[in-house]
C-alpha cells in the first residue's frame, strides 16, 4: 500500500494506492469511492478489505477521500456535488497514471456510488461500474440521514436541533441539502460505463427501479441482491457495512469476471 | 499548512499524516502532537475530529502526526505476539523516532481520546520527552462526589425529554427497529472483543498523574457530562486524591456534550480548547522542566 496526496497543491486529495499482489497483474485498475462523510468512518475498514482482495486478484487499486472528508483537503461544510465530481475525475486520472492500466473500473458505495455514476454519465469512462447500495434519489437519502440523526439525537442532552444544517454529526448546509435532494440517478444513466452492476444487501424497490431504468437506457446492467449474514441484520444498515463480507465477495467476483450475468 | 502521507515503522507498514505549519509561522522547539486510533476508527477519529485538531494546531504553528496503529486503519499488522497495549506503545515510539529523525523534534504531546488514552497514559509515564498530554474522555472513577450528584440527573429536563421521546417513538413503533438499536452498543461489542484494556486502579491513576505533574508534564483533561462516568468539575481532584496545580493541569468539562462530541458545536469547542491550551502552554515556552511539585495543589483556574 502506498498512501499519498495527489491533485493540486491547493486541493490535495488523500488516497491509498495498492499495486497488484498476484503473480500476473491485470490490465485494468479499480477506483474505490467511499460513501458520504456521514457513512465514511464505518465503511473505511470494509474498503480496506475490498482493496486488499482486489490487489490479490491482480488489480491496481486506488481508494481516495472526497474533499472535506477523511484526510483530504477542505472543510466538511464546503463540500459540493461539483467539487466531488472533479475529485472522482482527478482520482481516476491518478490511478491511470500510477498503474498504466488500459482501463479503469469504478466501485462506489452509497453516495460514493451515486457520484461515480454521475461522473460516468458525464465523461468518465469505466470498464465496470459497481454501484454498492447506491443512493438513487437524493431526497430519500436525506430522509434516511434525518432518521439516523433523530435516532442519534436520543443520546444527546441538548434539545434536538433542526436538521437543516447538521446531519448525523456533520455540517449539512442548505445548499448541499438542496443539491443532493435533486439527485435522481435514474434520470442520468451512466452511459460511459460499459457495464453497470448494482449490489444490494437487501431487496430495495429503488435499486430494482434503477436497474430497470438502466436497461431501458440500453445499458448492460445487472442487479444482484446479496443478503448479509442474518446475525448482522439487527445492527442497522450503517453498522452492518462494518461486518459485510458477502457484498465484498460479490463485488470482487464481478470485477474478476467470475460472475456471468 | 502542508500535510504529507508517510509510511513508517517496520518495513513502512504503518501509515500516518504529518501536518506542518507554514515555516514562517512555526513555533520553534515546540512539541509535536501525536494522535492515533480512537476505538476501532481509523486515524481521523470520531467525526473527523483529529483532522480538525491537527489543522487547527498547524494554523497555530504546531506540527502534528496522526497515524494508524498496527493492524488498524491503513496500517498493516505487526507479526508478533504482543498485546494490543504493547503494540500501541511500539507504534507510538516508532512515530516519535520518525519525527526525531526527520524533523529533529525532541519533545512530544500525545492526545488520547477514549480508548486511545491507554497508550497515551503509558507513553507519558515512560518517556520524559513527553512534555504534555491531553486526555479526552479518559479514565474516570466513581467518587463520593459523583454518587452524591448522581440523583440530580432526575432533575435534568433534557434527560426526561429524551426518555419520553424514546418511549413515545417505540410505542408508535414507527421506527421501532431503528430505536431498538443502541447507537453505541455495536461499537462497544466490537471494541470489547477487539480490545483488552488495562484500566489502572484509581489509586494508581492518582499516583501516575502526580508523578507526571511532578516531572513538569503539562496535562489537559477533558470530560463530558452526557451519560458518562464524570458528572462534576471537582471529580478529577477527587480521583487523583488531591488538588491540582493550575499552572500544570487544566480541566475542561462540557456538561451537555456526549462522549464522542457528535454535535458540530461541541466539537468546535473541543478543537478550540485543545488548540488554546497547546498554544498557551507551549508557545514560546517549550519543553522547560519545572521544579518538583511544591505541594500547592489547586484546582485549575480554567476548569
Amino acid at each position: 500500500m502506498k498512501p499519498a496526496y495527489f491533485g493540486s497543491s491547493s486541493r490535495p486529495l488523500f488516497g491509498v494506492h495498492g499495486p497488484p499482489q498476484a503473480a500476473k497483474g491485470r490490465p485494468s485498475a479499480v477506483l474505490l469511492c467511499y460513501p458520504g462523510v456521514q457513512e465514511y468512518n464505518m465503511a473505511h475498514w470494509a474498503f480496506r478489505r475490498l482493496a486488499g482482495s482486489l490487489s490479490r486478484e491482480g488489480f491496481h487499486v486506488l481508494r481516495f477521500d472526497w474533499s472535506g472528508t477523511g484526510d483530504s483537503w477542505g472543510e466538511t461544510a464546503d463540500g459540493t456535488i461539483e467539487t466531488w465530481l472533479e475529485d472522482v475525475a482527478l482520482a481516476a486520472q491518478e490511478l491511470r497514471d500510477a498503474s498504466a492500466a488500459s482501463n479503469v473500473s469504478v466501485v462506489g458505495m452509497r453516495l460514493g456510488a451515486t457520484l461515480a455514476a454521475l461522473a460516468c454519465a458525464d465523461d468518465l469512462a469505466a470498464e465496470q461500474l459497481i454501484l454498492w447500495e447506491p443512493v438513487v434519489k437524493g431526497r430519500l437519502y436525506i430522509e434516511e440521514l434525518e432518521a439516523l440523526h433523530a435516532r442519534d439525537s436520543l443520546r444527546l442532552l441538548h434539545p434536538t436541533t433542526s436538521p437543516s444544517d447538521e446531519l448525523v454529526g456533520f455540517p449539512f448546509p442548505p445548499t448541499l441539502r438542496a443539491a443532493v435532494g435533486r439527485i435522481d440517478l435514474a434520470a442520468n444513466p451512466p452511459r460511459k460505463a460499459r457495464r453497470v452492476v448494482i449490489v444490494s444487501s437487501a431487496e430495495r424497490t429503488d435499486h430494482r427501479e434503477l436497474h430497470a431504468s438502466l436497461e431501458r437506457a440500453n445499458l448492460n446492467a445487472t442487479y444482484e441482491c446479496v443478503p448479509e449474514d442474518p446475525s448482522a441484520s439487527n445492527v442497522g444498515e450503517r453498522e452492518s457495512a462494518l461486518l459485510t463480507t458477502r457484498s465484498l465477495a460479490a463485488i470482487v467476483s464481478h470485477l474478476a469476471g467470475r460472475t456471468v450475468s | 499548512m502542508i500535510e504529507r502521507a508517510i509510511a513508517f515503522g517496520p518495513d513502512g507498514r504503518l501509515v500516518g499524516i504529518l501536518a506542518e505549519p507554514d515555516p514562517a509561522h512555526a513555533v520553534s522547539k515546540a512539541p509535536a502532537i501525536l494522535m492515533w486510533n480512537v476505538g476501532i476508527q481509523h486515524r481521523v477519529g470520531p467525526y473527523r475530529v483529529q483532522v480538525d485538531v491537527a489543522r487547527d494546531l498547524a494554523r497555530r504553528g504546531f506540527v502534528s502526526f496522526r497515524f494508524d496503529l498496527s493492524g488498524m486503519g491503513d496500517s498493516e499488522v505487526r507479526q508478533d505476539s504482543r498485546t494490543d497495549g504493547e503494540r500501541a506503545l511500539s507504534d507510538a515510539r516508532d512515530a516519535i523516532g520518525l519525527l526525531a529523525k526527520r524533523r529533529g523534534i525532541t519533545t512530544f504531546l500525545p492526545i488520547g481520546f477514549c480508548s486511545s488514552v491507554d497508550a497515551v497514559h503509558r507513553l507519558s509515564l515512560e518517556d520524559e520527552r513527553v512534555v504534555g498530554a491531553c486526555f479526552i474522555e479518559g479514565y474516570a472513577y466513581h467518587t463520593r462526589g459523583f454518587w452524591l450528584r448522581y440523583p440530580l440527573r432526575l432533575l435534568n429536563r433534557e434527560r426526561w425529554r429524551r426518555y419520553l421521546e424514546d418511549r413515545a417513538q417505540k410505542l408508535l413503533t414507527l421506527r421501532a427497529r431503528d430505536l431498538a438499536v443502541d447507537p453505541l452498543k455495536e461499537e462497544r461489542a466490537v471494541m470489547g472483543s477487539v480490545f483488552r484494556r488495562q484500566y489502572p486502579t484509581q489509586q494508581q491513576f492518582g499516583a501516575d498523574v502526580r508523578k507526571l505533574v511532578s516531572r513538569g508534564t503539562r496535562l489537559l483533561f477533558v470530560y463530558v457530562g452526557g451519560d458518562t462516568e464524570f458528572n462534576h468539575r471537582g471529580q478529577l481532584a477527587e480521583m487523583v486524591g488531591g488538588r491540582l496545580p493550575p499552572d500544570r493541569v487544566e480541566l475542561a468539562y462540557y456538561a451537555d456534550a456526549d462522549h464522542t462530541f457528535s454535535r458540530v458545536a461541541d466539537r468546535a469547542l473541543l478543537v478550540a480548547r485543545v488548540g488554546d491550551w497547546t498554544a498557551r502552554t507551549f508557545k514560546g515556552a517549550p519543553s522547560m522542566r519545572v521544579p518538583a511539585n511544591d505541594g500547592s495543589w489547586a484546582l485549575g483556574k480554567h476548569a
